[in-house]
């Protein structure tokens, strides 16, 4: 019932955008020109392609977040059963876990990889 | 029947006569011998027709409120002549920006440049469904509430990029990976946060989180969550890409980041998305840190409203004080604070917990 209702909410919001995007065609001026359709940049005329080179960076940090949200993944159910579970042996795997870890993150903030430049 | 108590339960105790309701119209409705599940569709739909609504409303409020607000903050006075202290001046841009011309870049990439707006609508959409408005008052109490929450917010991340890459624009290439970026690096503390939460109420369905936090005030979960919250705050603010971590939409280096190339309905939609977004951030934390829908005297729905616009004040009033901060800065703020605090005050929790 209540994914049915997900379906129906997902569904429901594409007609959404959708009926305002035609709704804005069926009243909106169509007077396209070779200027207007220039890809924008401050007026000048656009020198090259978007297709550019960027930043090594980026892959570094979504490796770094594949990582941890993988360990954030891991991590749910012992939180959802954690308060019914007794003795101290949750705990401690937790931290074991957790220091694993961060010996991970300790690596990658001395190798420089936090760094932005 | 007695309509005092009717009212009254419409009010305080908004599940029973709601489920009353259903039951009865499923009744009447099994009589026709008409499959089940043609109905159960209907009143989805007219769920998802009133949170469409209320989400339309809702932006048009929030945009005055904060133009009204920054205009507090910077001694002036903020939008005031279209109608009663300027109050339809987001109705008249709506219409205005209705009415603008829809420009499709002639190098732009069909697909991806038409995907962004639905994904990124789509993602703040669904989240409306485990957001418990008041007692009973919630689209689908689904049992792994929170992570779902997760999940379908972190589909935003591939609106952006389509929007970035879409555009085939320089200025909203780099837009949409800084903000990529930021998005999933904000994220990381943002989960573990809730975790703390989960770990407290020992479940992620919405509603069990709200009833733990059940009794006075002191049970609520800004107290032994109290840096819980203000990284919360924080990550939620970066993930939502507004001041001071608005550097994707940057205007004196990348105009509007990956929306630079959108106009019209497009980009109306854009910002719809961006506000709604400002007030699920804001309700999540009213959900998780200050009792939900909880409080005396005045109807549930009352308190959750407050809640929620006292949190988005909170954001507004950070959003219009702080600079915006360096890029270099931002990530390391996230890996090497945010992170590390986030971890420690998941092992303190687990460990009070237990001691406790």
């Amino acid at each position: 019932m209540e994914y049915g209702t997900l379906l129906v909410f997902l569904l429901f919001s594409l007609v959404f955008v959708g009926g305002g995007i035609a709704v804005n065609y069926l009243i909106m001026p169509q007077k396209p020109n070779d200027e207007k359709n220039e890809t924008y940049e401050c007026g000048i005329d656009p020198k090259g392609d978007a297709e550019i080179r960027f930043n090594l960076k980026f892959y570094v940090f979504a490796l770094m977040y594949v990582v941890f949200a993988v360990e954030a993944a891991f991590l749910i159910p012992w939180a959802v059963v954690y308060k019914s579970l007794s003795g101290w042996a949750p705990f401690i795997e937790a931290v074991v876990f957790i220091i694993i870890l961060i010996l991970g993150l300790a690596y990658a903030w001395k190798k420089g990889d936090l760094k932005w430049e | 029947m007695d309509f005092k108590k009717l009212l009254w339960d419409l009010f305080y105790d908004t599940g029973k006569p709601l489920s009353q309701f259903y039951a009865w119209a499923h009744n009447l409705w099994m009589q026709t011998g008409l499959p089940g599940f043609i109905l159960d569709v209907f009143f989805q739909l007219v769920i998802a027709v009133v949170i469409a609504v209320f989400i339309a409303l809702n932006a048009i409020w929030i945009i005055y409120y904060e133009r009204k607000f920054a205009a507090l903050l910077q001694i002036r006075k903020g939008p005031n002549r279209v109608g009663p202290f300027g109050l339809f001046q987001t109705v008249a841009d709506t219409v205005k920006m209705l009415l603008k011309e829809d420009i499709n870049p002639d190098k732009s990439d069909i697909l991806t440049f038409w995907a962004a707006p639905f994904i990124i609508f789509a993602a703040s959409f669904g989240v409306f469904l485990v957001i418990p408005f008041g007692n009973g008052l919630i689209a689908g109490d689904v049992n792994i509430g929170m992570l779902y929450v997760l999940a379908i917010s972190g589909l935003a991340v591939i609106g952006i990029l389509s929007a970035g890459f879409g555009s085939n624009s320089k200025y909203s290439l780099i837009g949409g990976l800084r903000s990529a970026a930021q998005v999933i690096s904000y994220e990381i503390p943002m989960v573990l946060t809730v975790l703390a939460v989960v770990m407290l109420a020992g479940s992620l369905k919405m509603s069990d989180i709200v009833a733990a936090q059940t009794g006075n005030p002191l049970k609520w979960y800004f107290i032994p969550q109290i840096v819980g919250l203000v990284l919360f705050l924080i990550a939620g603010n970066a993930e939502i890409n507004r001041g001071p971590f608005d550097l994707p939409e940057a205007e004196s280096e990348l105009v509007s980041g990956f929306i630079t190339e959108y106009s019209g309905m497009k980009f109306a939609m854009f910002f719809l998305a961006e506000y709604t977004n400002l007030f699920l951030t804001s309700a999540l934390a009213a959900t998780l840190f200050l009792g939900g829908w909880q409080g005396p005297f005045l109807p549930p729905v009352v308190w959750f409203m407050l809640k929620t616009y006292f949190i988005v004040t909170i954001l507004m009033w950070a959003r219009w004080t702080f600079p915006r901060i360096r890029v270099d800065h931002l990530m390391a703020f996230s890996w090497k604070i945010l992170l590390p605090i986030a971890l420690l005050n998941l092992l303190i929790t687990a460990f009070l917990i237990k001691v406790i």
